[in-house]
């Protein structure tokens, strides 16, 4: 494009008005380069805008300025103090927050803590309830095993001191031969301290200490050698842990039907 | 020119941008508050506007036009940024399109131009809004052809009459040139 018919074109008003595609830039920027007299008519066209621009011209507020000129000059002092103000404040907030959440953690902790001990209490008493279930158990199996076997005899022993209680049993085998006589330590009466029961068989209205009871026997059932003459059995509560020649106290007796 | 202005500038003096305010901040300010609308918000806008002008000061280039336009480049786009913001919209809501062209009081405008500023004033309020649509509000032509239903060919030949007249008068600096000016784009307009 020659000069005059770029002139004409309207391009450098559009150029001055920012209204050029880029490619119109790029080729008003190259004449502006290229001839004087673009330069000249683009100063002119941008003159008279700038003029016009004038006459619209509105004084702004002088706080305008300063606060240009202080954000250029870094931040202010009262911006310094504001922001300062505001990191304070947000450290508040952040340290009830901590403390909040540290508050609440440790309670949550301790409660924990607490609903733990309880929970290994609890598990601890059901260890001990299962255990003692399953002994019980193994106790009850040893009764119905004696039970089931058809040489065997049990005879009721009836407490002498509370007629109430529950009757224990002595279960005999009078078989001949070697055999056994199986004492329900279990079902018998926790004694106090420096209490002993003696195990006595009644031969000719008579009795025959059979041995000391103990009553940590396994399976809750302790055995004693037979005696073939038995005509019933007693148990007795002695002062002597090695027991003595005659019952000092009948708890219970019972005879063989 | 400001050549030394400009490399002051350029080299980051403060006093620099103390003088180019001295100088721009009241013409910046006027098209700034006619986009905007808003006395806060345009005072908003016109240190925005400084501040990148400090900050981007580097990126003028005294070869590719007059200072004044790349400052008013910079002001007319950070205000009509601006103008994209919800709150801004929602104000224009209740406000009517009327304020599109509407301009600052009389007692803000500064008296050195005030024989031009009355010539303006005498022009038809439709050729006024051609020329502040284009160079106020940043329009492009064929949005002012969309906003006043005038054909997008007539448009660029009224602009381009517009232009020619107002150097005249301004290269004269005559108010009673620009009255007559102003009848002529009045005759030219009406054919």
């Amino acid at each position: 494009m020659d000069i005059q018919s770029f002139l004409q074109s309207g391009l450098l008003e559009s150029y001055a008005l920012s209204h050029c595609t880029p490619e119109e830039r790029k080729q008003v920027e190259e004449m502006l380069q290229q001839y004087p007299e673009a330069r000249a008519e683009l100063e002119a066209i941008e003159l008279a805008l700038e003029q016009y621009a004038q006459t619209q011209a509105v004084t702004p507020p002088v706080g305008v300025k300063d606060r240009i000129m202080q954000e250029i000059d870094g931040a202010s002092p009262q911006m310094t103090a504001q922001v300062n103000s505001s990191m304070l404040r947000l450290f508040q907030v952040a340290a009830v927050l901590f403390l909040a959440a540290a508050t609440y953690f440790w309670m949550q902790q301790r409660t924990t803590a607490q609903q733990l001990e309880a929970a290994q209490q609890q598990s601890l008493a059901l260890q001990q309830q299962i255990q003692d279930c399953s002994s019980s158990l193994a106790t009850q199996r040893a009764i119905v095993e004696l039970l089931r076997d058809p040489k065997i005899r049990p005879v009721k022993m009836s407490n002498q001191l509370n007629p109430a209680a529950i009757p224990s049993y002595v279960f005999n085998n009078d078989s001949t031969g070697p055999c056994k006589i199986s004492v329900d330590v279990a079902s018998l009466p926790v004694q106090p301290n420096g209490k002993y029961l003696q195990f006595w068989a009644i031969v000719d209205k008579t009795p025959v200490s059979m041995g000391m009871i103990r009553i940590d026997s396994v399976n809750g059932i302790q055995t004693f050698d037979c005696n073939p003459n038995a005509d019933g059995f007693a148990v007795s509560i002695e002062n002597n842990p090695e027991g003595n020649a005659t019952p000092s106290t009948v708890l219970m007796y019972g005879l063989q039907g | 020119m400001h050549t030394e202005l400009i490399q002051r500038l350029q080299k980051q003096d403060r006093n620099a941008l103390s003088k180019l305010y001295d100088l721009y901040s009241s013409a910046l300010y006027g098209v700034v508050l006619r986009i905007v609308q808003s006395p806060e918000l345009a005072q908003q806008v016109l240190q925005d506007t400084f501040l990148k002008v400090w900050r981007n000061s580097a990126s003028y280039d005294a070869s590719k036009g007059r200072l004044f336009t790349w400052l008013l480049n910079i002001a007319r786009n950070t205000a009509i940024d601006a103008t994209r913001t919800a709150h801004f919209r929602n104000q224009q809501k209740t406000e009517g399109t009327e304020s599109l062209v509407s301009r600052p009081g009389n007692d803000a405008i500064n008296p050195d131009h005030l024989g031009v500023r009355e010539a303006v004033d005498a022009l038809d309020e439709k050729y006024r809004t051609l020329i502040d649509l284009i160079y106020f509000k940043g329009y492009t032509q064929e949005e002012v052809s969309e906003e006043t239903g005038i054909p997008i060919g007539t448009v660029k030949t009224r602009l381009r009459y517009a232009m020619n007249e107002l150097r005249k008068v301004f290269g004269e600096t005559n108010a009673l040139a620009f009255l007559a000016l102003a009848d002529a784009i009045h005759h030219v307009l009406k054919q």
